[in-house]
């Protein structure tokens, strides 16, 4: 069923051929889509795509809307956070087309390189790094990933936690960005104007680690190795035939990948550019 | 348990990807993802629910006569594993 657009009430977020559209009579939930989700909000006019509503009252947002990923209650100071997480998992539950994977994302020297990390192991503070060696932001958080071994990343603001705030506020190369960052509960969220939002070929697939004080190491990971690791940031596995491993296999096939444990950024940065100069990348 | 005088069998559930000697395991019962390398393959190829470990390294050893010091002392500890991961069960 259609329903009517309304610009101050509604926003429809698309990303990998999903669509989500949200509603909300409070105007900083529909402020918050649009510092959010900006490259991805598309016309709501006639889409008929699943609803997620906010309401405000005094003490919380209330959401509501079809699927088990939805927070039914909102402390009001974490709502640009919590909105974000919920559209960005509604949009991952609807797929059955992609890999959907929790990494970053970013463009180098026309190279897609696909960064792909548990929480907590510095992959946010690691791109914003790399957005000042002159790479391009695709993602922090979210890649759908096609057969073609292309992807898309879900353009949202960096994700910075209060241990990496300290790091990133020194990047001279985000100052602007950080004159227009929010704080949503212990997030910095720092909008990214530049984002590269075309689809991208994957060169090559890094599983980084910071670890405090530690040398700089490179493991060339196997086909499995790599595929076992992708799988653990597999977040649409249900929706996918075998769960998904068929395709993380063919994609690990397909791209060199590499672990990676470094203490300093720096050599992260010395050892992508010898990567780049090197024959090991698609 | 002792790996060696146990048979060991395949869990039910579970989908296999072979990527050439390496072999990647989910269980859907708990979405996890397990990786075996070439070692942990082969001993979870030969779980047929008939041989006891012992018959495993006997079928090793005989396959790579070299390795025997390596193979006895690894495969009951990859048997351990594989049931503590719930990839294989013994019967």
């Amino acid at each position: 069923m259609s329903h009517p657009s309304n610009p101050a009430t509604e926003r429809v977020v698309g990303f990998a051929g999903q669509r989500l559209r949200l509603r909300s009579a409070a105007p900083e939930v529909i402020q918050a889509v649009d510092f959010l989700f900006a490259p991805h909000v598309v016309d709501a006019h006639a889409d008929d795509s699943p609803g997620l509503d906010v309401h405000r009252t005094a003490e919380a947002y209330h959401f509501t809307g079809p699927g088990d990923c939805t927070p039914s209650l909102v402390r009001l100071d974490v709502l640009d956070v919590v909105l974000s997480q919920t559209i960005l998992s509604r949009l991952v539950e609807q797929d059955a087309c992609h890999l959907m994977l929790h990494a970053a994302a970013l463009e180098c020297a026309g190279r897609g390189i696909l960064c792909v990390a548990a929480a907590g192991c510095g992959k946010t503070t690691l791109t914003a790094w790399l957005l000042g060696d002159g790479c391009r932001y695709l993602t922090d958080e979210l890649v759908a990933i096609d057969t073609e071994v292309t992807m898309r990343g879900l353009s949202r603001p960096l994700n910075v936690k209060a241990s990496g705030l300290d790091l990133v506020r020194d990047f001279p190369w985000l100052a602007k960005d950080l004159a227009r960052a929010r704080t949503s509960g212990q997030v910095t969220l720092i909008p990214r104007g530049d984002a590269w939002l075309s689809p991208l070929p994957i060169s090559a697939l890094i599983f980084p680690r910071f670890t405090a004080n530690a040398e700089f190491a490179v493991e060339a990971l196997t086909v499995g190795q790599c595929a076992a690791s992708l799988m653990s940031s597999l977040l649409n596995a249900r929706n996918l035939p075998k769960h998904g491993l068929p395709r993380a296999t063919a994609l690990a096939r397909q791209v060199p990948a590499f672990a990676l444990r470094y203490g300093r950024l720096t050599d992260v940065s010395s050892w992508l550019a010898n990567l780049f100069n090197g024959q090991e990348c698609r | 348990m002792d790996p060696l005088s146990t048979c060991f069998q395949h869990q039910q559930q579970l989908e296999v990807e072979d990527t050439g000697d390496e072999l990647l395991i989910y269980r859907t019962g708990d979405d996890s993802t397990y990786y075996l390398n070439g070692t942990a393959a082969l001993v979870w190829r030969l779980c047929d629910g008939q041989r006891r470990g012992a018959d495993i390294v006997d079928l090793l050893v005989d396959a790579y006569p070299d390795e025997s010091v390596t193979i006895r002392s690894q495969v009951p500890e990859i048997l351990r594993e594989l049931t503590e991961r719930g990839v294989v069960a013994s019967i």
